[in-house]
């Protein structure tokens, strides 16, 4: 009996590390949606799980200073609240929800368009 | 673009991952939909230079997408409305995580790998998306 629980282990294991680097790499190309990244400049975009789209960001400023903003977007039944770097949660406004819907929008059809095409 | 499919190394255990994938990235632009429609109306849902679902995807600049030439950090006008949001904030630990239960925090360390050097932030344990709390120290991922 043991080897079967090791064997779905492990098959749990393998699905859990194929899972990961699909969201690195959808991350990643969600970071391209806004244009071309800066170099030096770390930008990804992706939704986490079925309420939350992340949009992090890492650059190096003129001084050398590294720096990270995370911007987390909780999709709620009254509204989509914002939580960024040391700043209080918000609802978003009208504008900003647009531009998240097209950010969201692409990108489920990139990853939709790359995972039904050829899986 | 279809570099998604570069991890592809065969067997179901990669069908399957996918099929999550796809499921909750579906579930999660349904939520979205549907909470900006309730919220804001169709004016949100029905913008020029959304890509049609049946075409294949363009290049990653979508015709209407907004796109400046600023380095991103500066761009308030990506998905923040401008006027509202200091993108540039310079934090060195992102304030966010630190509203967030200790699960999410793992659950972006699993995912976009803070630095762990000089943070506040201190990831001891990985919560899997699909195995929550079947793995620990993990780190690998976080660096």
């Amino acid at each position: 009996m043991s080897g079967i629980f090791s064997v779905k282990a492990q098959d749990d294991d393998r699905q859990t590390r194929y899972y990961r680097e699909l969201l690195r790499k959808a991350a990643k190309k969600g970071g391209e949606l806004f244009g071309p990244i800066p170099e030096g400049v770390r930008r990804e975009f992706f939704c986490l799980n079925a309420h939350t789209w992340i949009w992090h960001e890492e650059w190096t400023d003129a001084q050398g200073e590294r720096h990270i903003v995370t911007t987390r977007y909780d999709v709620r039944p009254n509204g989509v609240l914002k939580a960024q770097d040391g700043q209080p949660y918000r609802f978003i406004e009208l504008q900003e929800a647009k531009h998240l819907y097209k950010a969201a929008r692409i990108y489920h059809h990139y990853v939709q368009n790359e995972l039904t095409a050829k899986h | 673009m279809g570099n998604l499919m570069d991890i592809f190394r065969g067997g179901h255990e990669f069908s399957e991952a996918a099929e999550k994938f796809l499921q909750q990235d579906s579930e999660a632009m349904y939520v979205l939909t549907d909470t900006l429609n309730k919220n804001f109306g169709a004016e949100v849902l029905h913008q020029a230079g959304l890509p049609d679902m049946d075409a294949s995807i363009p290049d990653y600049l979508i015709p209407g997408m907004p796109v400046s030439e600023r380095p991103q950090h500066e761009v308030h006008d990506v998905i923040a409305a401008p006027g509202i949001a200091a993108v540039n904030e310079t934090v060195e630990t992102p304030d966010a995580l630190r509203q967030t239960t200790e699960g999410e925090q793992h659950e972006y360390a699993n995912v976009i790998g803070f630095p762990q050097q000089g943070s506040q932030l201190a990831v001891n344990a990985v919560v899997d998306p699909l195995q929550p709390g079947a793995m620990q120290n993990d780190m690998e991922l976080a660096g």
